[in-house]
């Protein structure tokens, strides 16, 4: 898969998620910032950011699988 | 052993589990669970490929705009799917052959049994038929219920008590003394008998009907 098509790959899984847990998986695990930096950020608590960060995770790890498994039947 | 919650595991894949102990319980698991394990794997890798990618992301990327054009995306890659899934279709078959077939044959078999029935002599065919209901009344295992006798038919009846000749619905009746030693005989023949003797006397006494063709 070439680098572009990687990305859209990627930005496509992003897609999927809601707006505040996208947000909130772009600032903790690529901006790189702590769960209290990015509450402060998005204006809402830790325990919140935590649960926005899960379920960023979850779905974008489902997302994966699912595209893995489907490239794996065309094959 | 209980697992970890799923968010439990996406929290810890990314190092954000908050409490000391709970992190410490978790890491403990997941040291020993070949499957939380790879959960965690997987779920690393996916944020690692999504760090990686960081760069090349455009800082004004409209996500909303691009979700909208994936899900048109998605509905054209269905719509497609649904198109080509129509034509890779097997075309189910028609069994016309075996129903055919099987008419053919049916006709086939009526024909041969009328053109037998009807080549067949009466009497063999009359012997043909009692067989037939024979092998019906075994096979059954009921007997057939003889025929009613027509109501103007007369029945010639025998018995320890009395002779009846029956016709219609009248009956005329010849009783005798009742006996130890009573002989009751019916003939094909359109008679019926009865022969006693008296136990006081020694007496014999033969009682007959004949029923005559008018």
């Amino acid at each position: 898969m070439l680098r572009s098509e990687h990305r859209a790959y990627l930005e496509e899984g992003l897609t999927f998620l809601t707006e505040r847990e996208r947000t909130a998986l772009l600032l903790r695990d690529v901006e790189g910032l702590g769960a209290d930096e990015v509450a402060e950020q998005m204006n809402c608590s830790k325990a919140t950011v935590r649960s926005h960060i899960a379920n960023a995770r979850i779905k974008f790890r489902r997302y994966m699988e699912r595209s893995r498994r489907q490239s794996g039947r065309k094959k | 052993m209980k697992h970890p919650g799923e968010h439990q595991l996406a929290l810890f894949a990314g190092g954000d589990i908050a409490g000391y102990w709970e992190r410490w319980r978790i890491s403990r698991h997941v040291s020993k669970c070949g499957d939380c394990q790879s959960e965690v794997r997987a779920l690393s890798e996916a944020s690692q490929q999504l760090r990686a990618i960081a760069p090349d992301l455009p800082a004004d990327l409209n996500w909303n705009r691009l979700a909208e054009e994936m899900t048109g995306n998605i509905r054209v890659g269905l719509a497609a799917g649904e198109a080509i899934a129509r034509f890779d279709r097997p075309v189910a078959r028609r069994p016309r052959l075996g129903w055919n077939a099987a008419l053919v044959l049916t006709c086939a078999t009526a024909v041969f049994l009328v053109a037998f029935w009807m080549s067949l002599p009466q009497q063999q065919a009359q012997h043909l038929m009692a067989a037939l209901q024979r092998i019906r009344v075994e096979r059954i295992g009921a007997l057939v219920k003889p025929a009613a006798a027509p109501q103007d038919e007369v029945v010639l009846e025998a018995s320890s008590s009395s002779l009846d000749v029956r016709e219609n619905d009248r009956t005329m009746s010849l009783t005798h003394p009742h006996s130890d030693v009573v002989t009751v005989s019916v003939s094909l023949h359109g008679s019926a008998g009865v022969r006693y003797v008296d136990a006081d006397t020694g007496q014999v006494t033969t009682n007959k009907v004949y029923y005559a063709e008018p």
